[in-house]
């Protein structure tokens, strides 16, 4: 399950102690801390000009109960894999794909009778930035899914109940896996869990991340680098496997330069939308606007952007730290590529 | 990392091999059955080609699956006076469903072998299995039960021992001086550096044979 804001609100560590109180409330005990790792991998291209045919990105999951085990979950296949720790090392050595983005589970264990409750928040691992509370309830009795559906919708009633008294600006919410796609059985194991985190996921990407509430400092530049063709507007994703030099770097800093490809080989593309089209960046970019910017017209033009089908790097600006709060490109769209 | 060296036996010399790393290792020798399938990464991905191999172990009852991929070998000075190659090697074990894993991110099947034979794992200065084999070809896609011989009258033989960054030295002795124990029926060398059938293979069995009539294993 993973805690769906109101819409306007935003997340805060308050829900998750909130949430926490609440197990303890109705005889859950601490067990002690529980954490998953959940990595994004992107593929690496030698050349971002020729079509590709493999996926945008899948999903590593290292699970705390299965620490010589490892996850991989694409997708667009309906394929979860599960493999011996070292798997990890070989994708590394592969250099096909890079762990990009890496969200860490945090949390507490609790146990409540026959239930096993964990209950987290979901944070990148080089930021503190909360990206969603997330909960797990296992009933240990039985593993068959079928048969442990009713006793787990029960607890999930007496669970929104207590919640629900907290009056919290939100809900848990438990999205169904469909495990018969991924060609899993009715005995419940971890392959199962992985879908439900990749499921999960999605959701969380779905809900977006809390926007800034402070403008966020922007640095324009250009750079001579390849350009991706034009895309069109369904497909504006595409570029974002571009967005890779620096983004761990990125969400460490108060401040995120954005490198702009031109390189003039398309000319000057007309940049759908209207009032943000401004001047197109040219080598140099000195006639683009310099300076803050409001958040929202901030992702408005980078989406333009993106929907021109221009290559962007992100790397952080060492040499101006600012005090207002960061959100990082791999926060608001890297991870919205699933 | 692993400690590895190959050779080619004569398949009329196999059975004789067999009755000397028996009396060598003392241990039973196991089934080989693997359906080993190379895989390569597909256009553009990745910064440079890649390539894995999935191996299929199918003398279990379950047929069970291992990614494995193989680094650089060592280099330098020192790599160059000795007569076994070392090189990273990194397995997994993984579920069934790896082939369709690997397709789906772009990978593409560049062949694929039947190897049938057996293998020994024994413990002398080190680890070491020895494993001596059949190449078998398939006439049409993971057919293995119509899988054809490559070379029906050459076996290949491969030693390896497992080994780390501070003990290879010793592993690559260990390697050595098993290597020298099997001299008269075939020589052992790097990969790729192929030595050839051993001149003295065609006594050395012979003997071999008429000793093992006498003592019965």
């Amino acid at each position: 399950m993973h805690w769906q804001p109101k819409p306007g609100t935003t997340l805060s560590t308050q829900i998750l102690t909130e949430a926490c109180q609440c197990v303890e409330s109705i005889g859950g005990q601490k067990d002690g801390r529980w954490r998953s790792v959940l990595t994004f991998y992107k593929p690496m291209q030698r050349d971002a000009l020729v079509p590709v045919d493999h996926p945008r990105d899948f999903l590593g999951l290292a699970l705390q109960e299965q620490p010589a085990k490892y996850y991989f979950i694409l997708r667009p296949n309906r394929i979860v894999l599960e493999a011996d720790a070292s798997i990890q090392v070989i994708m590394e050595k592969l250099q096909s794909y890079k762990a990009r983005v890496t969200l860490n589970f945090e949390g507490f264990q609790y146990k409540l009778g026959d239930f096993q409750v964990r209950v987290g928040k979901c944070v990148p691992s080089a930021s503190e930035a909360l990206r969603g509370i997330m909960m797990e309830v296992e009933y240990i009795p039985l593993s068959s899914i079928d048969k442990s559906r009713q006793v787990l919708e029960e607890f999930f009633d007496i669970w929104q109940e207590t919640i629900s008294k907290k009056s919290l600006p939100g809900h848990f919410m438990h999205i169904e896996s469909n495990f018969a796609d991924y060609g899993l059985q009715d005995r419940y194991t971890s392959h199962h869990t992985a879908v439900q985190y990749a499921t999960c996921m999605a959701q969380l990407i779905a809900a977006g991340p809390a926007k800034p509430v402070h403008p966020i400092p922007v640095h324009v530049y250009s750079r001579r680098t390849k350009i991706l063709p034009s895309k069109g507007a369904d497909s504006w994703m595409a570029p974002m496997q571009k967005l890779s030099t620096g983004v761990a770097a990125a969400s460490q800093s108060k401040e995120v330069v954005l490198r702009i490809s031109d390189g003039g080989v398309l000319g000057e593309p007309s940049i759908p939308g209207g009032s943000d089209k401004g001047q197109w960046p040219t080598e140099g970019t000195r006639n683009w606007p310099r300076g803050t910017l409001a958040p929202t017209r901030y992702w408005r033009i980078l989406k333009q952007w993106l929907v021109a089908g221009l290559s962007l790097e992100v790397t952080p600006d060492r040499h101006h730290i600012s005090s207002v709060p960061c959100v990082t490109v791999e926060e608001s769209f890297g991870i919205v590529c699933n | 990392m692993e400690c590895v060296v190959q050779g080619i036996i004569e398949t009329q010399h196999v059975n004789a091999l067999e009755i000397l790393l028996h009396g060598l290792c003392g241990v039973p020798k196991e089934q080989v059955r693997v359906h080993e399938l190379c895989l390569k990464s597909g256009p553009n991905l990745g910064v440079v080609p890649s390539e894995v191999r999935l191996l299929c172990d199918l003398a279990q009852p379950t047929p069970s699956w291992t990614v494995r991929h193989v680094g650089g070998a060592m280099r330098g000075s020192g790599a160059d006076q000795i007569s076994v190659l070392v090189r990273t090697v990194v397995e997994s074990k993984v579920s069934n469903n790896v082939l369709r894993f690997f397709y789906g991110l772009g990978y593409k099947l560049d062949h694929e072998i039947l190897k049938v034979g057996f293998a020994f794992t024994f413990h002398r200065g080190a680890q070491i299995v020895i494993t001596v084999t059949s190449a078998h070809k398939m006439p049409k896609l993971h057919a293995i039960e119509e899988a054809l011989p490559i070379t029906p009258n050459i076996h290949m033989v491969e030693i390896t021992a497992s080994a780390t960054a501070e003990n290879y030295n010793e592993v690559v002795a260990a390697v050595s001086a098993f290597c020298e124990y099997l001299a008269p029926l075939l020589h052992l060398s790097k990969p790729g550096v192929s030595a050839g059938i051993v001149a003295t293979a065609t006594a050395a069995a012979a003997s071999l044979m008429s000793n093992s009539a006498s003592k019965p294993l």
